[in-house]
């Protein structure tokens, strides 16, 4: 009777059965692949948003034509100079390369869905209002008329720095 | 087979970008049509806000600070004709920014920040007293309704080139 007892309290914890973890990372994975976004442009200009609080979320990614406006990085500083440029997908581009640009994206979409499109402007907060205002008018003129001031949430007195 | 899973996992752990975007919509206005007659709107109805190549700050011919922005505009936009500086209805106000071509685009952003935030406001005022909910609680219809009593008329004036 005692002995059998005894017997129980031998051997310690018996270790945990690893046959599942496969599966757990394999989820995982899936999930993660799934959810991934890669990064489809390289960065050529510096750019830090500015602060706003109006902001509205842009949901469908594939609507979203995006322009960047900035000092170009420090491995271009000298070839393009430290005044801020455009960059259009993966190239420098000037205000005239525009509407071409746009002009090429609406006619990677499919036909119903280039009314929606988005012009995403992502400007650094410093640059002037000139080059900005330059892009808004070419982009009038080729009827992009959505656009969108990205920028990250945040209270706007974080902008006088 | 759990290693090469394991490998795969934090290759996509570290190449995951998860942010969403956010940003200030807008919508510009059409190309300008030559043969459009420009409206003749009132001075009145105009709040005109200049910002110049300093970033400074001007509304209606005075010098003001960023924090006064949202308050002008909710007079301006809810005065109903009372005081005759400001709009006479909702539906006619306009708000007319300009700016320099020197302008910060920091700057730009929150002066336009401001003037979203006041509109924004009055129209969650309104929809709470209507409906009791706010505003992007309402369904399309209700928030149609409001927009239409208070219409966001955003001018942008052309900086100049020199």
């Amino acid at each position: 009777m005692a002995s059998k007892f005894r017997k129980k309290k031998e051997g310690g914890t018996p270790a945990i059965s690893t046959a599942s973890l496969p599966d757990i990372v394999f989820m995982l994975l899936f999930f993660f692949m799934v959810a991934t976004v890669m990064r489809d442009t390289n960065k050529l200009v510096n750019v830090q948003l500015p602060y706003a609080d109006q902001v509205q979320k842009l949901e469908k990614k594939q609507l979203v034509s995006n322009i960047f406006v900035g000092v170009p990085i420090e491995k271009y500083q000298k070839k393009y100079g430290k005044e801020p440029r455009i960059q259009l997908n993966d190239k420098f581009g000037t205000v005239e390369d525009i509407q071409p640009f746009i002009l090429a994206e609406r006619n990677a979409r499919r036909e119903e869905l280039r009314p929606l499109m988005i012009t995403s402007i992502k400007a650094d907060k410093d640059v002037n209002m000139g080059i900005i205002a330059d892009i808004k008018e070419k982009l009038r003129e080729v009827n992009a008329l959505k656009i969108n001031y990205a920028s990250r949430k945040g209270d706007i007195s974080q902008n006088k720095e | 087979m759990a290693d090469i899973a394991f490998l795969l996992l934090i290759f996509f752990l570290v190449t995951t970008t998860m942010e969403s975007m956010y940003g200030v919509s807008r919508k510009l206005p059409p190309p300008p049509d030559p043969d459009q007659e420009i409206p003749i709107v009132k001075d009145r109805n105009i709040l005109e806000i200049l910002i110049n190549r300093n970033d400074q700050l001007m509304i209606e011919d005075r010098p003001a600070d960023f924090s006064e922005i949202k308050d002008e505009v909710i007079k301006h936009i809810t005065n109903f004709g009372k005081n005759p500086k400001y709009a006479d209805n909702p539906e006619k106000a306009v708000v007319n920014i300009t700016h320099d071509r020197g302008t910060s685009y920091k700057t730009y952003i929150t002066v336009y920040n401001e003037i979203l935030h006041a509109y924004n406001e009055v129209r969650n005022k309104e929809a709470m007293q209507r409906y009791g909910k706010p505003f992007d609680k309402l369904s399309k219809e209700q928030q149609d309704e409001i927009k239409k009593k208070f219409p966001q008329i955003i001018a942008e004036a052309t900086p100049k080139t020199r």
